[in-house]
C-alpha cells in the first residue's frame, strides 16, 4: 500500500527581488506503508522542502499530496497524522523531558493516567528511564535527540519525518543511531521519510531513497539498485566514486555492442544491442570493479594503461591509471594480503581487467573529438 | 599613573590585583548614584518627616502629621485612579506591543532594523510636542470630528479630550515602545521552530501561543509590562495635558504639593507612598523569578 504519494509537486518560493525560485520542480514519488525511504542530495536540492510539505508545514504550489490515498490538500500540520523530528530537535526549553513528550498527548486529550504509562512507555524505548525530571539543556546531544524521537514516536503516527536528525552527532554516535533508527522503524512498522545529504547514512539504513538534484528526483530504488545501476551521471557522480568513459557504438554483435572511446580504445559490451551505430554513449565503471595486473608476455587479457598516481589507503590501494590520450580510470585495488613493498610503480604499464557485465551504460555525453580541442579548453 | 602603578606592584596575588581593578572601574558608577540619587533620596525620606515650612521649605521639627493625612479617602481615590490608568495602559501597551514585536522578531533579518527604528522614531520628537499633537486630533475642533461632522457621522462634536480616556490614549502612545524593545529582545532569540514542533505534535496556533510563545517570553513581558507601569503610575505631564480635573494623578499631585501648595514635606510622603507601591510588583517579581531559577 502507498503511505506518501506526492503528484506532480512543485514549490515556488519568492527570493530576493521578487525573483520565483524553484525549490521543487514537478516531484512524484510513491512512498510504500512500512518502508524506510531516504531523500538523499546535497543542500539546497529541495529535500527539506518536499518533507516540510508532507508535514504540512509548506504548502505545494502545484500537485497534491495524498496520504494513503486521501489528498492532503490545505490540512494544517496539526490535523495530520505524521510528526516530525526535527534537525535540532526543536525541543521545548521550558518544559522537563516528561512534559515535551507528553505535549502531543495533551493536545490530544488523553487522559492523565494513560498520557503517564504512555510517556513512561516511550521513554523506556529510547533508553531514557530517569530523565524525566531534566531539561532539554540538561541532556547531552545524542539524549536530546532520543527526546525528540521520542516526543514524536509518543503520538503513533502513520508516517514519521526525520529531517536530517543525526547531523549535529559525532561519528560514532551517528553511527549507533543509524543502526537503532534502522531497527526501531522494523520493530515498529511505522513508515519512515529520512531527509539526509549523507549518502552512506542513506544508503545503510533505507529500504529505498530518490536521490535529489536541483528540486528533481534523479532517480528512485534500493540502495544497491542507485549504486549498481545509476540511471544518469549526476546519479553515478553523487554516489560513490565512478570513472566516465565516453565512446560511440561501432559496431553491433548478436551478444552485444562495441563501443569505441575516445575515438581510440575499442570496449565490448554484452546486450544493448537495440543501440545504433553511432550512438554516443556513456559507460560507468566503479573503481573497485577494475582489477589491476602486472603485464606478462603470455597474458594479454584487459586494457593497457600507464600508472599516474598510486596512494596507499590501508584497507586499499588507489591508482590513477592513463587509459586513453583523454580518458583516467580510478582503480581501488583491496589489499587482500599484507603490502611490505609496492606492487606497482609510477609510470609502469599494467593491464586492467574488467568484467563487461560490471558497466553500467548511460545514453547521454558529449564526445571530445580531438585532443588539442579540450587541452585548450582546460587552459 | 606613577602612583597606580606603585599602589597595583604592592598588591600580591593577581586576585588582590582584579578587586582593585573592578573597584576603580566601578567607583565613577557608584559615585554618581550615591551623590545623585540614595542623597535626594533621603532627603525626601527625611523632609515627610518634618514641618512645612511657610514658603516652601521645611522646619526642623519632627512630625507624622503628613503620614497622617495621607489616611484621607481623597488621596486614596487618586492613587486608585492612577494605579488603574497605568494598568490599564499596561495592558493595552502589551496588547497593542506583543504581536507587533512577533512581527519585526519574525521578519528576515534585514528586515528587523529598519522596523524597530520606525518604533523609535517618536522619540526623537520632544514628548510636550507629541502631547500637544494628541490635542491637536481630540479637541473639539480637532483632526477626529472635524472628520466625522464633514460625514455627518455627528451632529454636534464629541468630547475626545480631557477625560480618562484621553489620558490613556496619551500614555499608550508615550510608553508603547518601552513594551515593544523589550518583547523584541526576547522575542528575537526565540526559536521559531519551536511553531512547527507544537504544530506537528497537534497544536493549533492558540495552543502553541499559550503553551510554548507566551511561557518562552514571559520574561519579556514582565520588563516591558514594568517599564511601562512604573513611569506612568508617576506621569504628571500627559494627565496635565490630556485630563480634565477628574483625572488627576498621583504624579499631578506630588507636583502640586511642591509647586503650588508649596508643602515640601506632604510631596514627599506621597512620594514615598508611591514608590513602596511601585515597588511593591517588582518585588514580586523578583521573588517569583527566584524561585523559577531555583526550580
Amino acid at each position: 500500500m502507498t503511505a506518501i504519494e506526492l503528484v506532480n509537486v512543485s514549490k515556488v518560493f519568492l527570493g530576493e527581488q521578487q525573483r520565483e525560485v524553484r525549490a521543487v520542480d514537478h516531484v512524484d514519488l510513491a512512498i510504500q506503508t512500512g518502508e524506510f525511504f531516504s531523500l538523499l542530495g546535497s543542500s539546497g536540492c529541495g529535500k527539506t522542502t518536499i518533507l516540510r510539505m508532507i508535514a504540512g508545514f509548506e504548502l505545494p504550489t502545484e500537485g497534491e499530496v495524498l496520504l494513503n490515498g486521501e489528498p492532503m490538500g490545505d490540512r494544517p500540520p496539526f490535523h495530520r497524522p505524521i510528526n516530525t523530528v526535527f534537525q535540532n530537535y526543536a525541543l521545548f526549553p521550558h518544559l522537563t523531558v516528561a512534559q515535551n513528550v507528553a505535549f502531543g498527548l495533551e493536545m490530544e486529550g488523553v487522559s492523565k493516567a494513560e498520557l503517564h504509562a504512555r510517556v513512561l512507555e516511550l521513554l523506556a524505548l529510547v533508553q531514557l528511564k530517569g530523565f524525566e525530571k531534566r531539561r532539554p539543556h540538561q541532556l547531552s546531544g545524542g539524549q536530546q535527540q532520543r527526546v525528540a524521537l521520542a516526543r514524536a514516536l509518543v503520538k503513533k503516527p502513520q508516517v514519521l519525518l526525520f529531517d536530517e536528525p543525526l547531523g549535529a552527532l559525532d561519528l560514532k554516535l551517528r553511527k549507533e543511531m543509524q543502526l537503532e533508527l534502522k531497527h526501531m522503524q522494523q520493530q515498529l512498522g511505522i513508515t519512515f521519510i529520512y531527509v539526509t545529504h549523507d549518502q552512506e547514512e542513506a544508503l545503510t539504513m533505507s529500504d529505498r531513497l530518490a536521490v535529489l538534484s536541483a528540486g528533481q528526483v534523479q532517480q528512485v530504488g534500493t540502495p544497491s539498485e542507485i549504486y549498481e545501476q545509476p540511471n544518469c551521471r549526476f546519479v553515478a557522480d553523487f554516489i560513490g566514486e565512478s570513472n566516465f568513459l565516453v565512446g560511440q557504438v561501432i559496431e553491433q554483435e548478436a551478444a552485444g555492442i562495441i563501443v569505441l572511446v575516445d575515438g581510440e580504445l575499442p570496449i565490448a559490451i554484452p546486450g544493448y544491442t537495440d543501440l545504433p551505430i553511432g550512438k554516443v554513449v556513456t559507460l560507468v565503471i566503479r573503481p573497485e570493479k577494475i582489477t589491476a595486473h602486472r603485464q606478462t608476455p603470455t597474458d594479454e587479457a584487459g586494457l593497457l594503461g600507464k600508472i599516474q598516481e598510486i596512494v596507499y589507503l590501508g584497507m586499499n590501494t588507489r591508482l590513477i591509471v592513463q587509459l586513453t590520450a583523454q580518458s583516467q580510470l580510478i582503480v581501488r585495488q583491496q589489499n587482500v594480503k599484507r603490502i611490505i613493498s609496492p606492487m606497482f610503480e609510477v609510470g609502469e604499464q599494467i593491464r586492467l581487467r574488467i568484467n563487461p557485465d560490471n558497466f553500467q551504460v548511460l545514453l547521454e555525453g558529449t564526445l571530445r573529438t580531438s585532443v588539442q580541442k579540450t587541452s585548450k579548453l582546460r587552459r | 599613573m606613577t602612583l597606580l602603578n606603585w599602589f597595583s606592584q604592592r598588591l600580591k596575588t593577581n586576585q588582590q590585583r582584579q578587586t582593585f581593578a573592578l573597584s576603580l572601574l566601578l567607583f565613577p558608577g557608584t559615585f554618581w548614584l550615591l551623590l545623585f540619587f540614595v542623597v535626594p533620596l533621603l532627603i525626601v525620606v527625611l523632609y515627610s518627616f518634618l514641618e512645612r515650612g511657610t514658603y516652601g521649605g521645611v522646619d526642623w521639627q519632627f512630625t507624622l502629621e503628613h503620614y497622617a493625612r495621607l489616611l484621607n479617602p481623597i488621596y486614596w481615590g487618586v492613587l486608585g485612579r492612577s494605579l488603574l490608568l497605568a494598568a490599564n495602559t499596561t495592558l493595552l501597551c502589551l496588547l497593542v506591543g506583543y504581536p507587533m514585536a512577533f512581527f519585526i522578531a519574525s521578519r528576515p533579518a534585514r528586515w528587523r532594523n529598519t522596523l524597530l527604528l520606525l518604533v523609535i522614531i517618536p522619540f526623537w520628537t520632544n514628548f510636550l510636542v507629541r502631547i500637544y499633537a494628541w490635542i491637536v486630533i481630540l479637541r473639539q475642533e480637532g483632526v477626529i470630528n472635524t472628520f466625522l461632522e464633514s460625514l455627518h457621522l455627528v451632529g454636534e462634536p464629541l468630547d475626545l479630550l480631557f477625560n480618562s480616556t484621553a489620558v490613556t490614549l496619551g500614555l499608550i502612545y508615550g510608553y508603547l515602545p518601552f513594551m515593544i524593545l523589550p518583547l523584541y529582545a526576547t522575542l528575537e532569540r526565540f526559536d521559531f521552530s519551536l511553531l512547527d514542533a507544537a504544530h506537528d505534535l497537534g497544536a493549533n496556533d492558540l495552543k502553541t501561543l499559550i503553551r510554548i510563545v507566551l511561557p518562552l517570553t514571559a520574561r519579556g513581558i514582565v520588563a516591558g509590562s514594568l517599564l511601562v507601569f512604573i513611569p506612568a503610575v508617576g506621569e504628571f505631564v500627559t494627565p496635565d495635558l490630556l485630563g480634565g480635573a477628574k483625572s488627576i494623578m498621583m504624579g499631578n499631585l506630588v507636583h502640586s504639593q511642591f509647586l503650588a501648595a508649596r508643602n515640601w514635606p506632604f510631596g514627599s510622603a506621597l512620594s514615598i507612598l508611591m514608590m513602596a507601591i511601585v515597588l511593591a510588583p517588582i518585588l514580586i517579581y523578583f521573588r517569583i523569578a527566584e524561585q523559577k531559577l531555583n526550580a
